[in-house]
């Protein structure tokens, strides 16, 4: 209808114009008309003949970047990212129109970098080019050497995660419609790959992390699973070896003293201090195997005893401060506490080389609060604790899970040379319907 | 008239082995044995005792606790402690909870017998383990160790050195810092050697 139209007012028009200026025949008027509409209906038909053939190449240009979209994206599914999408992307925008250079940056983190460069963009250092970028989220066009560059920023609902530099074409000419509509195209398909991309690299991140915590994991389980059977070990090793061969010794010499039929007094002393000795080490056993004295009179008590142990056996003082509150803490929060502020000491004692540690126990409100600081030579705190399972020290570990099913934290502060300090807080919840009430009530 | 006893301990055999025992003295008479707690305040009221020997843990009972509570409850009738367990933690508790005496399982009958005595009279008789053997002689094996001690060496290396379990290594330092009153291997060291102990 339009063009119907505009031939009418063109056919109008000339004919106004002709009868102006000459004097011309009706017939040849009609003819000369007639002769006009002949032309514009044959340069329509060579036109809607000719239509197809343009689509065809819209088309091919619209199916090659498909193609190249698919080609990117599955070398995203096989790991390559950001750097490696900008290249085909850069390579994609060469292929579809011939511009003198791609510059693609990207805004990781509000800090842009340049992720691929061609063409003229080659002989700026990449702090000039982000010179030039500024943070506007529109498009927009400037000169850069005497050259026209355009901006085509990449925003996602409003943010920008970066932008396309384009040189302007290689023959100096300007974009036509069909270039301009291919290029809003290649950016939309830009955002969409460069979305997925950090996705992926987001999930990749994620996978290796979770792998690798799967792994220390399972380590650091391998190594529990591991200490549990030394510990079988060791107590199996101590009734053998210890507890069983003094009660033969004991046996033979009770035998002897029948055999000679009076009391010596040398070996009555011999046998009575082998017997002293088992009892002071299956006493001892008994206390490394649960600390009942935490149960039994609290963990202040506990502590004591632990202090004059570790001062009699190393060669180190160990301060303990007890600000009780009237709290009471239940026994089995207790022989927890006592647990990991044993494991704490020992640490120290094993691996600080300090002679003093600093045990300090607040019971507050809610928590029981737990300090230990010693002033030895220190050590590196890894970003996980589980790491720490490929060095076979599982102290550490041990004590996290322990704080773990307790709901508590750990903290962990440690400087080469000057000293660690450990701290646990502990939430205090009062069983419900556990212990008996004696051994609450002494456990204050 | 003989002082009246009333053994309370959930270990049958120790038990039975301590009353027979008490029965060979002839001024103590056992007047009954409990197993389970739950039936002490029944025996008290019925023999009225003049001392409890109770042991100072049971399975489900805290001996501590009972001694607290008989202190109260029945004042003439005293406790003597019987403990498996010979840190001072305990005894100081013992003490505080109110008991007359406080005896390791390992001592010799002549002792219990010796602080139910005691008990009876209303003397109380704690051992303070420092003094109970202090200035004793060391023994050649403490000596060695004492001597070791003070060459830096650990418990791990001494153990090592003399073939004994390092268990045993504590046995020693335990035994050394009663008998020399020391609170610390440093201690122990500096004492020795003004004792003319060690070298």
């Amino acid at each position: 209808m339009v063009r119907l139209f505009m031939i009418g007012c063109c056919l109008a028009i000339f004919n106004l114009l002709l009868s102006l200026f000459y004097d011309i025949h009706f017939k040849l008027g009609i003819l000369i008309n007639t002769l006009l509409i002949c032309l514009f209906i044959v340069y329509d038909l060579i036109d809607k003949g000719l239509e197809p053939l343009q689509m065809r190449k819209w088309h091919g240009k619209q199916e090659e970047i498909q193609k190249e979209k698919l080609a990117i994206l599955q070398e995203l599914l096989n790991g390559k990212h950001l750097q490696y999408c900008a290249k085909l992307i850069a390579d994609l925008i060469h292929k579809t129109i011939d511009v003198s250079g791609v510059c693609i940056v990207w805004k990781h983190d509000h800090s842009p970098t340049v992720l691929h460069k061609t063409g003229m963009f080659r002989h700026f250092h990449d702090s000039e080019l982000l010179s030039y970028a500024c943070q506007s989220s529109h498009f927009y066009k400037m000169t850069m050497n005497e050259k026209s560059v355009f901006f085509y920023p990449m925003n996602i609902d409003d943010a920008l995660i970066g932008w396309m530099m384009i040189g302007e074409k290689t023959n100096a000419t300007v974009f036509d419609n069909e270039e301009q509509k291919l290029m809003k195209k290649i950016q939309m398909d830009a955002i969409e790959l460069f979305t997925s991309s950090k996705t992926l690299q987001q999930i990749e991140n994620q996978l290796k992390k979770t792998t690798e915590e799967s792994r220390m994991s399972e380590q650091s389980h391998w190594l529990l699973l591991h200490e549990h059977e030394e510990e079988k070990r060791k107590v199996s090793t101590f009734l053998h070896d210890e507890v069983l061969q003094h009660l033969i010794l004991l046996l033979n010499k009770l035998e002897w003293l029948i055999q000679k039929k009076n009391i010596d007094k040398k070996l009555f002393e011999d046998m009575k201090g082998l017997l002293q000795r088992d009892i002071f080490e299956i006493r001892e056993m008994c206390h490394e195997l649960y600390p009942v004295m935490v149960e039994d009179l609290g963990l202040k008590q506990g502590l004591s005893s632990l202090k004059r142990k570790c001062e009699t056996n190393y060669n180190v003082i160990v301060e303990v401060n007890y600000i009780a509150n009237l709290k009471i803490i239940p026994p089995f929060l207790s022989i927890q506490a006592f647990r990991i502020i044993k494991e704490l000491v020992y640490n120290a004692i094993k691996h600080s080389s300090s002679r003093k540690i600093v045990v300090t126990v607040e019971e507050t409100q809610q928590f029981l609060s737990i300090q230990v600081k010693d002033y030895g030579v220190g050590f590196k705190v890894p970003d996980h604790l589980l790491e720490l399972s490929q060095t076979n020290h599982l102290g550490l570990i041990t004590i996290q899970k322990r704080v773990h099913q307790l709901n508590g934290t750990l903290t962990i502060h440690s400087e080469l040379g000057v000293g660690t300090c450990i701290s646990v807080s502990l939430p205090i919840t009062v069983e419900e319907g556990g212990g008996n009430e004696n051994q609450s009530i002494i456990s204050r | 008239m003989k002082i009246k006893v009333l053994l309370v301990d959930d270990h049958l055999l120790v038990m039975h082995g301590i009353q027979q025992l008490l029965e060979n003295e002839i001024d103590l008479e056992v007047v009954n044995t409990v197993c389970d707690p739950a039936l002490l305040e029944t025996e008290i009221k019925k023999h009225n005792p003049n001392v409890v020997v109770m042991d100072i843990r049971m399975k489900n009972d805290n001996g501590i606790e009972w001694v607290r509570k008989i202190a109260q409850t029945y004042p003439t009738c005293k406790v003597v402690i019987l403990s498996g367990y010979n840190y001072d933690e305990y005894i100081q508790a013992a003490y505080e909870a109110g008991a007359y005496a406080f005896v390791t399982k390992e001592s010799s009958v002549f002792e219990l017998a010796n602080a139910i005595r005691q008990t009876y009279l209303g003397v109380k008789s704690f051992p303070i383990n420092r003094l109970d053997h202090c200035n004793s002689p060391l023994t050649k094996t403490e000596l060695d160790i004492l001597q070791l001690i003070s060459e830096d060496k650990t418990n791990a290396e001494i153990s090592e050195l003399l073939h004994i379990s390092r268990r045993t290594v504590e046995h020693h330092v335990s035994s050394i810092l009663r008998k020399l009153d020391a609170d610390s291997r440093v201690g122990a060291v500096v004492k020795a050697i003004k004792l003319g102990l060690i070298g």
